[in-house]
């Protein structure tokens, strides 16, 4: 599966195989009347736009490599199909009463897939490397939190917190790394396995021809089971269109589609016969931000008259062809930290106007509205090259000119734009996402601490209450008190509109229907990946020994 | 003569570090640093990590300093390592992709010379003809049609609704387990699409060029001199004209060395192959920066090598050129 380039990611990604999205999943297609027990054999075929960099999730940060890596590595935890985590390589866990220490029971009898067994050393050996200076890893920071690590048997793995801190949980998804194949390379990202990898995952690696593809065969002693799909083969397709006509020609059985494939170029009766098309919330949400310095944007009514002003469903018809969601707040619907009953502002271009009104803007000699002599104008920026980012800033241009607002639009280079205008806070206001991780701690993008040149607030948001409310939610284990606190921090975001939230977009995965056992969920749908299999009589590529 | 080809290398030099400095300077002119890609907006990314990655890669290290060392590693034709995850070093990166690129540009170049010149010579011969119209009409369809448009149709018809030819990539999934014929006819059948393309696009450089060289050709006075002879027409045009008239394509050819290595980006994204246009790509995208060095380098080393071959070429084939 491919995701758009250019996505504000909130990392990690590294559980991308199994967090693929959630909400109500929608699945189109017919199941095939033929026998269709689950049989072991047959191969599918990805499209990836990205060539894989590299295998070891701890020094990569695409989604293309970490979505190899799924394949051939396990961590402590994943999430499960509810996006709640679950043990993977652990078989439990326990979080002490202070919330300060987690003991990690691991599953017995786990292989490498080299034969060697895995045990608790294995993990300690990969925390260790990644607290070490020598790793260029970008996800060093959550280990370092640990005060103490310990591995008191084989099977027990033990960490400490000077405070509690619930993200941390989810960091043990990281990728657990073989010890006694890596021991002797210090710096991990110079190891043969980040070409090679020896994995525990349910895929042993085959081959890896660069720029070209990377084949994973079934790993028979795969401690979940082994897979029915005897080989994944990830082909690399740069470009978007080539690879839907590889998908339609059968050239690959696996890809993501964009809105415009989905509602008009996948309608037709020969592509329902071959093909399933599914369809739930992705995990990111578009939006407009404003610069909260900024004069024009410091007043909280000026905010608000912009939500209803913007016209949300005529964007999600216009740019995502109706496969999307309105936004109301960071987090996304149907899971545990989202709150429905939020504030929301439907398109009321005159209620923005008197909003507008009372905040002291008054519609000048040409219709454009004033304030103390200045008229309301301003630019938004976005990123090239992201279609659906520039179509909704031309709408939002339209539905603000309604309201007596000029708003010129410009697009700039992805690292100019982040470098140039973004860090220094040389901007209006922007459009653009963040993608939302499983876990809702959110403190680096609404935090008044992280208001930095390189930090991630760069709309420059500061509540006290959300500041406290942020650190509540990340020092305790304690579930109702998470959502109480993330609750209240969307109730706020509502009512203060520091962005307005746009859209949520539909993931769109097309998979071949001879391809069955896939179960879309709130996680997506490869989240079962283990499970789906070929009919025997529907097997294409039978080459592949099961 | 080897004077010349010395004094022509030394000159080659100069050219050669300006060049590196020209193209050093530049990549450090764009905004965002080669490690952006990785901690760019990424909340994980501190800055003590991004302190550390840019000492790993001495990019703390003041920019003459990175410029020197890069220039003496690069006299011993080292690019360095990759900044990409798999570090690898950069010229092996480039040789393994060397071999698509080369053969699938070499193939098409062939394929436009051979039909090119023919088409060249036949429409100057029958200036105004309805070969030459059509002829013409077509080359310049192949020049100004968007190549990754015809390919998408192309794909479409040979590929989707045809199912006679692969759309994508270099060989098929199955490659490993054919036999030797097998592997041959599934390279092949691979190719068709690409080299085509690239050779109509690219067609009506070299056959308008030919055209024009050949009426020039024809009317000289040695032209007229021959038919007077009472030479068979034939012979005129093939033995004394076109003969002349190849002369300057010594040049269009040493000019295409560096299209062999750089001209392939758009192609290969499409076709999915392999090749250095890709990684170029790719590259350009991760700002990877000693991988576009090492390609840029390697590129204007061939424009280069290519303006030193046709001198030399022209100067052997062409006795009115002084040497000394």
């Amino acid at each position: 599966m491919t995701r758009p380039l250019r996505n504000w990611t909130l990392l990690p990604v590294l559980l991308v195989l199994f967090a693929c999205g959630g909400g109500k999943p929608e699945v189109q297609g017919k199941a095939s009347g033929e026998s269709s027990a689950p049989a072991y054999g047959d191969a599918i075929v990805e499209g990836s736009i990205g060539d894989v960099s590299g295998f070891l999730s701890a020094v990569t940060t695409d989604s293309a490599s970490h979505e190899a890596a799924g394949y051939v590595f396990n961590g402590l935890v994943r999430y499960d199909r509810n996006l709640k985590l679950e043990g993977e390589l652990a078989e439990s866990w326990e979080v002490s009463p202070d919330g300060k220490r987690i003991t990690f029971h691991l599953r017995k009898g786990v292989k490498w897939h080299d034969g060697a067994p895995f045990t608790s050393d294995d993990v300690m050996f990969t925390y260790r490397r990644l607290i070490d200076p020598r790793t260029p890893t970008a996800y060093g920071e959550d280990f370092k939190q640990v005060r103490l690590a310990s591995a008191p048997d084989p099977s027990t793995f033990v960490v400490e917190y000077d405070k509690p801190f619930a993200p941390a949980l989810a960091s043990w998804g990281m990728h657990v790394m073989p010890k006694h194949l890596m021991e002797k390379y210090p710096d991990i990202s110079r190891s043969p396995l980040n070409k090679k990898p020896v994995g525990t995952g349910p895929y042993r690696f085959v081959e890896w021809k660069t720029g070209e593809k990377v084949v994973f065969e079934a790993s028979p002693d795969y401690f979940e089971g082994k897979p029915y799909l005897a080989r994944v083969i990830t082909r690399v397709i740069p470009d978007p269109a080539t690879m839907f006509l590889e998908l339609k020609s059968g050239g690959i059985d696996f890809m993501a589609l964009t809105p415009i494939q989905y509602t008009r170029q996948t309608e037709t009766a020969e592509f329902r016969k071959s093909f399933n098309k599914y369809r739930y919330l992705a995990s990111a949400y578009t939006y407009f931000g404003f610069r909260l310095g900024h004069p024009f944007f410091s007043d909280k009514r000026v905010r608000q008259a912009f939500a209803h002003a913007v016209h949300k469903t005529e964007i999600i018809d216009g740019v995502l062809f109706g496969l999307g969601q309105e936004a109301t707040g960071p987090y996304k619907p149907g899971t545990w930290a989202y709150n429905p009953a939020v504030r929301k502002y439907p398109y009321d271009p005159a209620k923005a106007k008197a909003l507008l009104g009372e905040a002291g803007w008054k519609p000048g000699s040409d219709g454009t509205l004033e304030k103390d002599g200045k008229k309301f104008s301003f630019t938004v920026l976005t990123n090239a090259g992201n279609e659906s980012r520039a179509k909704t800033a031309a709408i939002i241009q339209q539905n603000l000119a309604g309201v007596g607002i000029r708003m010129e639009i410009r697009t700039l280079e992805w690292a100019a734009f982040i470098n140039e205008f973004v860090k220094k806070r040389k901007f209006d206001a922007l459009i653009l996402g963040w993608s939302i991780t499983p876990d809702p701690d959110q403190f680096d993008i609404w935090s008044s601490t992280k208001t930095g040149a390189d930090e991630l607030n760069h709309i420059g948001y500061a509540n006290p209450e959300v500041d406290r409310l942020l650190e509540e939610g990340r020092r305790t284990f304690d579930m109702e008190k998470r959502k109480k606190a993330y609750f209240r921090i969307q109730e706020i975001l509502a009512e203060e509109q520091p962005i307005v939230f746009l859209y949520y977009p539909d993931a769109l995965p097309v998979v071949h229907n001879r391809i069955h056992g896939i179960e879309p969920a709130p996680a997506g749908i490869s989240h079962n990946f283990i499970k789906w299999y070929v009919p025997k009589g529907r097997q294409k590529y039978t080459s592949y020994q099961p | 003569m080897a004077r010349y080809v010395v004094r022509r290398l030394l000159l080659t030099l100069p050219l050669l570090v300006g060049i590196s400095l020209i193209s050093f300077l530049g990549i450090q002119l764009a905004p965002g640093g080669p490690i952006s890609v990785a901690t760019d907006l990424n909340p994980k990314a501190t800055a003590e990590y991004k302190e550390r990655l840019k000492a790993y890669y001495g990019l703390d290290q003041p920019l003459h300093v990175q410029y020197g060392r890069w220039l003496s590693r690069m006299a011993r034709l080292d690019f360095g390592q990759s900044f990409m995850p798999d570090g690898r070093p950069v010229w092996d990166k480039i040789r393994e992709r060397l071999p698509v690129t080369l053969g699938i540009n070499v193939l098409s170049e062939v394929l436009i010379f051979l039909v090119a010149v023919p088409i060249g010579i036949w429409s100057a011969v029958r200036r105004g003809s309805w070969f030459d119209r059509i002829s013409t009409v077509t080359v310049f369809v192949g020049f100004s049609v968007p190549s990754f448009w015809l390919a998408l149709l192309l794909m479409i018809l040979f590929g989707v609704h045809l199912g006679w030819l692969p759309i994508s990539g270099l060989v098929s999934l199955e490659h490993d387990s054919l036999t030797f014929l097998g592997k041959a006819l599934d390279r092949a059948r691979h190719l068709v699409l690409p080299v085509f393309l690239s050779a109509f696009t690219g067609l009506a450089g070299m056959s308008r060029y030919m055209r024009s060289n050949m009426l020039e050709v024809i009317r000289q006075d040695y032209i007229a001199t021959a038919r007077a002879k009472g030479l068979a027409e034939r012979t005129v045009v093939l033995r004394h004209a076109a003969r002349n008239a190849l002369l300057p394509f010594i040049t269009i050819l040493g000019l295409s060395l560096p299209g062999l290595i750089g001209g392939s980006v758009i192609f290969e994204s499409i076709f999915a192959i392999p090749g250095l246009g890709q990684l170029f790509y790719q590259g350009v995208m991760s700002r990877d920066i000693p991988l576009i060095m090492g390609e840029l380098v390697i590129g204007a080393f061939l424009t280069l090598l290519g303006n030193l071959l046709a001198d030399v070429g022209y100067a052997l084939a062409d006795p009115r050129i002084q040497t000394d």
